[in-house]
């Protein structure tokens, strides 16, 4: 009973924090037709200004993430605007974006290197307070990350299903052609999905900060389970891929319990390719946003 | 008088390949123009050009006198030049009260959503009951409908129809073009192409045929349909 509530509560929360990542990159390939290999940089970028927040400014850990979240918006239109808009239209455009993602993932993770220096740091965690279920223990920032992966994926869904934008980003994505015959501007829909993948891979990042520590590849691995969820839930909705998310995270708990941390990534990488092969869409097919 | 809209030696391609070669054509205020020609000759290459899709390399489209070439397609459909597409495609994951409510957003007299709205409905009933369904589970003629109704919602002051009636059958084809029939006296002015000459010649006033990127072939749309060159295009004896 220890081993599975243990291996229940690490899945989960390791399956939260992936489908905080797999959402905003499954919304960049599906409206625009790229994977943003730049959003494992992004997470370390918004766990090292919260970092700064909590301890050069002395901020509650909260409203660090707030503020966190909130330059990670800016940082968003500005990578839009850099690394998106001047490649997304011309021929090849997607493999163009792809490559200049991967360069400001290396360019970014040398700035953080130089910035914030070569120390192990953690954020602080939300919260001390802990829950014990059949001997496992949650710790605070695992208990926000279980309760706000849904929440945040949730008002996500909510946004697209129902608000103007919303409705733009999915015809947008859907049928360009027509998209843009009904006055809807590229542009601007391509804003707000990078500004809100920026948002969530923060927000990750601040979540993962607190329970590892922080270094400019930190979010190398999360962006790689990100990529197995994506193969696992598919990018046809916002559920697919947050349950793609869960299943990852169970899978790669139960794994790295019975096998090791070593055949863990194996076995998960192994058990992508087979989808990939089996099931090009993803193990999950609805269509819910 | 100036044209409502007008086309003027419009030349444009894709790369190397030159598709329109100097098109003329106009359209003036309460009136309704047909295109016409083979598949693959230009005609959707035009439209694509007018609505700010594509950008011609000569030429000039000029909206109540004022060039709508710098224009990006938002802006155009803002003057109220309003192109429907094929509808076979759609946005097939979003239902029928979201498409229209995205062509009620293009529409920047918010206080006409409503009667429009109420109008697309009056035309199409079938649209108001399947308003929940996922425009992608609509039939073909379904589909075309909320296309239609889309560019409606839009608030068109020339609505441009692109095969309205490609792949339906002739029941539907027969409530589609009752449908354009009653279009036409409520727009100020529209454009329509379909591969059905018979529906092109009896909803419009005047018809261009084009031909290799260029018209070869205007008139009077009556006078149209004894044309001996006409009849041969869609004979296949061109």
């Amino acid at each position: 009973m220890d081993a599975f509530a243990a291996i229940l509560l690490s899945g989960l929360v390791l399956g939260s924090l992936y489908g905080l990542m797999a959402s905003g990159l499954s919304l960049m390939w599906s409206t625009l037709g790229v994977f943003n290999f730049g959003h494992g940089v992004l997470l370390a970028l918004g766990a090292y200004f919260a970092w700064t927040f909590t301890e050069q400014l002395d901020l509650p850990v909260a409203l660090a993430a707030v503020l966190a979240v909130v330059v990670l918006a800016v940082v968003g239109v500005v990578y839009e605007i850099a690394l998106v808009r001047p490649f997304i239209r011309r021929e090849n455009g997607a493999m163009l974006v792809m490559v200049a993602t991967l360069a400001v993932t290396a360019l970014v993770q040398s700035v953080i290197q130089l910035l914030w220096g070569p120390q192990l740091r953690r954020v602080p965690q939300f919260t001390s307070a802990s829950v014990s279920l059949s001997g496992a223990t949650v710790s605070g920032n695992q208990l926000v990350a279980l309760v706000a992966a849904p929440v945040l994926v949730g008002a996500l869904f909510l946004v697209l299903k129902r608000s103007p934008i919303g409705i733009a980003v999915r015809a947008l994505e859907q049928n360009r052609d027509h998209a843009r015959l009904v006055g809807i501007r590229p542009a601007a829909v391509y804003v707000f999905v990078v500004v809100i993948a920026c948002v969530l891979a923060a927000f990750a990042g601040v979540l993962l900060a607190g329970i590892q520590f922080m270094t400019p590849t930190m979010g190398d691995d999360p962006l790689l389970r990100a990529f197995v969820v994506l193969a696992f839930g598919g990018t046809a909705s916002l559920g697919g891929t947050l349950a793609g998310a869960y299943l990852i995270g169970l899978l790669e708990a139960a794994t790295t319990y019975f096998f090791g941390l070593s055949w863990s990534p194996v076995l998960l990488f192994l058990a992508m390719i087979v989808v990939l092969l089996l099931r090009p869409e993803g193990l999950i097919r609805q269509r819910t946003a | 008088m100036t044209a409502m809209l007008s086309v003027e030696g419009l030349h444009a391609g894709y790369g190397r390949s030159s598709v329109l070669r100097g098109i003329d054509l106009h359209l003036d205020e309460g009136e309704a123009i047909g295109l016409l020609g083979p598949n693959g000759h230009g005609k959707t290459t035009l439209l694509r050009c007018v609505s700010g899709l594509h950008r011609p390399t000569a030429g000039d489209i000029r909206f109540q006198g004022a060039s709508l070439l710098p224009l990006s397609p938002r802006a155009v459909l803002r003057r109220g030049v309003v192109q429907v597409p094929q509808g076979s495609r759609l946005f097939p994951r979003m239902t029928v009260a979201d498409c229209l409510r995205l062509g009620g957003a293009a529409n920047p007299d918010r206080s006409a959503r409503r009667p429009l709205l109420d109008e697309v409905f009056g035309l199409f009933p079938k649209l108001q009951q399947r308003s929940a369904q996922l425009a992608g589970t609509l039939s073909g003629g379904e589909r075309q409908m909320l296309s239609i109704g889309i560019g409606l919602m839009a608030g068109p002051r020339v609505l441009i129809l692109d095969e309205p009636t490609l792949g339906l059958a002739p029941k539907v084809k027969h409530e589609l073009a009752d449908a354009i029939r009653q279009l036409r006296g409520r727009l100020e002015a529209l454009v329509l192409v379909d591969g059905d000459m018979d529906l092109v010649l009896r909803a419009t006033d005047r018809f261009y045929v084009v031909e290799s990127g260029q018209v070869v072939q205007t008139g009077d749309s009556v006078a149209g349909a004894d044309s001996a060159r006409m009849m041969s295009l869609f004979l296949g004896d061109v």
